[in-house]
């Protein structure tokens, strides 16, 4: 009698076991995080590879891709404010490629633009220190002159989190979420357009989007709440032109941050527009029942021309399920009304408006030359950048090495000060943005960040020089 | 707005398409020329007193215009601020009719039909034919309104029209030196003509145009100086868009043959720059029976004054501006 029961039991516990199994393989997992080589204090040495590998992008298939050490998408780099940063890159690409550490504030050298390319086979190593002041959710991905768009696709890209000692929501759980998107044929291969093809010209007017959707490298992975628990999403869209327009039915969002880190006050909303490329730090809170289920979407946005505007573009996609845990229910927290200070950059201290005028492929009227230098400024100066939109779709404005301030858009103000490296341009609107150029001089990029846009010479050159001696 | 008759219209423009491609542009030397002495007419306005203005501006390859504008009388003012030459095309669309639906049942179908020519998979006199099939048959109702005609990168022109309220498209078809056709490219906007009115009030012309089937005939003699065209609009020949007239400043080797030929959308040079001159402004296609006004600074030289469609059937006159 006795052994039955406990052979039954055994039954059932491994019955329990392969559904927990299974469950397990389907939660969403963070990317892996990068080694810190290094024991001295305050120092983050780490070593990326970028290399061809064969992986399982999509269940039950293997797909060549382009790899940060050996991974899609390639692991995170955490670092917190005042860390020193080595990174000792080396590319074993069959193509010349760079890193470029998007939004980082950080010298010239270190930007990973395409000024500074590595061959096949070449090393190279980015060196800065972080500046205080900017914790927040940034990401790294290759910047070659005319090829930024293809590697992406094919795997390149990864998170970088730079966190605060004194970071005000540091009690709650943090998730990061890396949304990729991408496109295979039936045998699996990562798909592009045939050169000359009607995919090819959509994919050059709308950028290149991909009908599976990646969270962390999975396809719809579940991420576990426990009722009343307040978690932290860190949302990075490093897909190469999709908008998501991110929703979670029932919940709702506290907005409290952006490319640069956290805001000064948090935002209540239902909806986050996330263009390619942005990042946003929203706080989800657990109310349903243990079991219950609610699916992170993105609504249909029009970002398109009429004329190359996605039949499905109506469609809304599902990103993740997000599943009330068995766990009881958390006590309730405290969130502070005013996370940081973010003292706003002063108009009145502005030496020039910059005017930006975007249209296709083309900024100011220009495509992208290497050896053109389009604006120059001085070290420390303060200007206002207005871009303008004149066509019917929105574009994006990346500006490298720094963070900006959106002042108004079509006129109206911003509620608050935030921190932005990139913002989406809306068809036929003009935004303006304040920006201080600190610390390092060089030759900054700035572009539209669909990225086949960037590739077709939709970027120009700020020279940041050293005050005349 | 008048109907017409998508069938006629077909058979008859690949008639004139065939007439009207016929001479490739003339020699670069004489485009560098007149492109060279085309510069100065850049400043010269007339003032804007009592009139309602709408400044337009052209990029390679997008407009920055209003969104919105009251109706009446409505001077558009186009500034050339790009590098090739760009017009202003003010199209209404038909009730009911949105300008995604323009975008796709009618620009859409021309650039086909375009690319199919451009890349010799069907030859000109299929153009028109086909443009007719594939066009949504809505378009054949699009009410051409208006704007102003080719006009020259650092040139600037004006065009008024008196505007019903409605819905309206702003468009270049002029193409790039690829050969993209530039609304394509963007530089095609939706326009909102409101129905509160305007204070403006039509210009007064100094010099009178009749555009009509037995040609293009003017009131006086044109004289050095900056002038306010009043056109009027006295027919509407068969199987053709319409009349319309563009300011070419000519060198003598470029003749209204040539001009003719390069503002032939069947023209696989067409429409592209290098243009045949200098344009200094124009005004595009407007409804028969109507009249509309343009302003061009004229300095002493030759001009071809030109119609795009009926060009080919001598709506068209050399026009030599004395000293
Ligand atoms: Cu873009
Ligand atoms: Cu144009």
């Amino acid at each position: 009698m006795t052994y039955l029961l406990v052979a039954g039991l055994l039954c059932l516990s491994a019955v329990a076991a392969d559904a927990q199994s299974s469950a397990s393989a389907r939660l969403l997992a963070a990317p892996p995080v990068l080694e810190n080589l290094s024991s001295e204090p305050g120092v983050v040495e780490v070593k990326i590879t970028a290399a061809p590998a064969r992986l399982s992008l999509l269940p039950g298939v293997e797909t060549d891709v382009y790899a940060y050490n050996g991974s899609v998408p390639g692991p995170t780099l955490e670092l917190t404010e005042g860390d020193r940063v080595i990174v000792r890159f080396r590319n074993e690409l069959p193509h010349s490629t760079t890193i470029h550490w998007h939004g980082v504030h950080l010298p010239f050298e270190a930007d990973g633009s395409a000024f500074h390319p590595v061959a096949p086979g070449e090393e190279y190593v980015y060196e800065f220190t972080v500046h205080p002041g900017t914790a927040g959710t940034y990401w790294y991905h290759p910047h070659p002159h005319h090829h930024t768009a293809y590697q992406v696709a094919m795997g390149l890209q990864g998170a970088v989190i730079v966190r605060d000692p004194d970071d005000p929501l540091a009690h709650l759980s943090e998730r990061i979420l890396f949304l990729t998107d991408n496109r295979f044929t039936a045998e699996g291969a990562i798909d592009f357009a045939e050169l000359g093809s009607r995919q090819a010209r959509v994919d050059a007017e709308n950028g290149r989007e991909g009908d599976v959707i990646f969270v962390n490298g999975q396809v719809m992975p579940t991420l576990e709440i426990t009722s009343g628990e307040v978690q932290r999403w860190r949302v990075l869209n490093a897909s190469s032109a999709r908008t998501y327009l991110l929703s979670l039915p029932g919940h709702g969002f506290l907005h409290v941050g952006s490319d640069g880190g956290l805001f000064e006050h948090p935002v209540r909303t239902d909806e986050v527009l996330l263009a390619a490329a942005e990042r946003v730090e929203l706080l989800v809170r657990g109310s349903g029942n243990p079991g219950d289920e609610v699916t992170l979407r993105s609504l249909p946005y029009d970002r398109y021309l009429p004329q190359t505007r996605p039949a499905e573009w109506t469609d809304t996609l599902e990103l993740l399920t997000v599943r009330n845990s068995e766990e009881s229910a958390t006590d309730p927290i405290t969130l502070p009304t005013t996370l940081r200070p973010i003292p706003a950059l002063d108009p009145a201290d502005a030496t020039v408006t910059r005017p930006m005028v975007l249209t296709k492929n083309r900024i100011n009227g220009q495509m992208m030359d290497m050896s053109r230098i389009d604006e120059v400024t001085e070290l420390g100066a303060t200007e206002i950048w207005e871009v303008e939109n004149l066509v019917g779709m929105d574009h994006s404005f990346h500006l490298h090495g720094v963070q900006f301030q959106v002042l108004d858009r079509d006129g109206e103000p911003e509620a608050q000060p935030i921190w932005k490296d990139i913002v989406n341009v809306p068809k036929r609107s003009t935004l303006r943005f304040i920006v201080r150029f600190d610390n390092y001089p060089g030759k900054w990029m700035y572009h539209c960040h669909i990225l086949d846009h960037e590739d077709a010479g939709m970027m120009g050159v700020l020279e940041v020089r050293p005050p005349e001696p | 707005m008048h109907r017409r008759d998508a069938q006629a219209i077909r058979s008859i423009l690949s008639l004139a398409a065939v007439a009207a491609f016929l001479i490739v542009p003339a020699a670069v030397e004489a485009q560098e020329q007149v492109r060279k002495n085309g510069h100065d007419a850049h400043q010269a306005h007339q003032a804007h007193v009592e009139r309602n203005v709408v400044e337009i501006t052209a990029e390679d390859y997008a407009f920055r215009a209003p969104a919105e504008i009251p109706s009446g009388w409505t001077t558009f003012e186009l500034d050339n601020a790009g590098e090739e030459t760009h017009m202003l095309f003010i199209a209404r669309l038909p009730d009911g009719v949105t300008f995604d639906d323009y975008m796709t049942g009618a620009v859409m179908p021309f650039n086909e039909v375009w690319q199919e020519l451009r890349a010799g998979e069907i030859d000109a006199d299929e153009v028109f034919p086909a443009i007719g099939e594939r066009a949504d048959p809505w378009f054949w109702e699009t009410g051409f309104e208006g704007g102003v005609g080719f006009l020259s990168p650092g040139e600037t022109g004006t065009a008024t029209v008196n505007l019903q309220p409605g819905n309206y498209v702003l468009e270049c078809y002029m193409r790039t030196p690829e050969g993209e056709v530039h609304s394509m490219e963007g530089m095609i906007d939706p326009l909102t003509v409101t129905a509160a009115s305007a204070p403006g009030a039509p210009p007064s012309g100094d010099v009178r145009i009749t555009l009509s089937e037995a040609g293009m005939e003017f009131d006086r003699e044109v004289r050095p100086g900056t002038h306010t065209f009043e056109v009027h609009f006295a027919d509407h020949p068969e199987g053709t868009f319409g009349h319309n007239v563009h300011v070419l400043r000519a060198d003598p080797m470029v003749t209204v043959n040539d001009a003719v030929g390069w503002m032939s959308f069947v023209n696989v040079e067409g429409l592209t720059d290098p243009a045949p001159g200098t344009f200094v402004g124009g005004l595009h296609l407007m409804p028969v029976g109507s009249t509309g006004y343009f302003t061009a600074d004229l300095t002493p030289g030759r001009y071809l004054f030109v119609s795009e469609y009926t060009g080919h059937m001598n709506v068209a006159r050399e026009v030599n501006v004395g000293h």
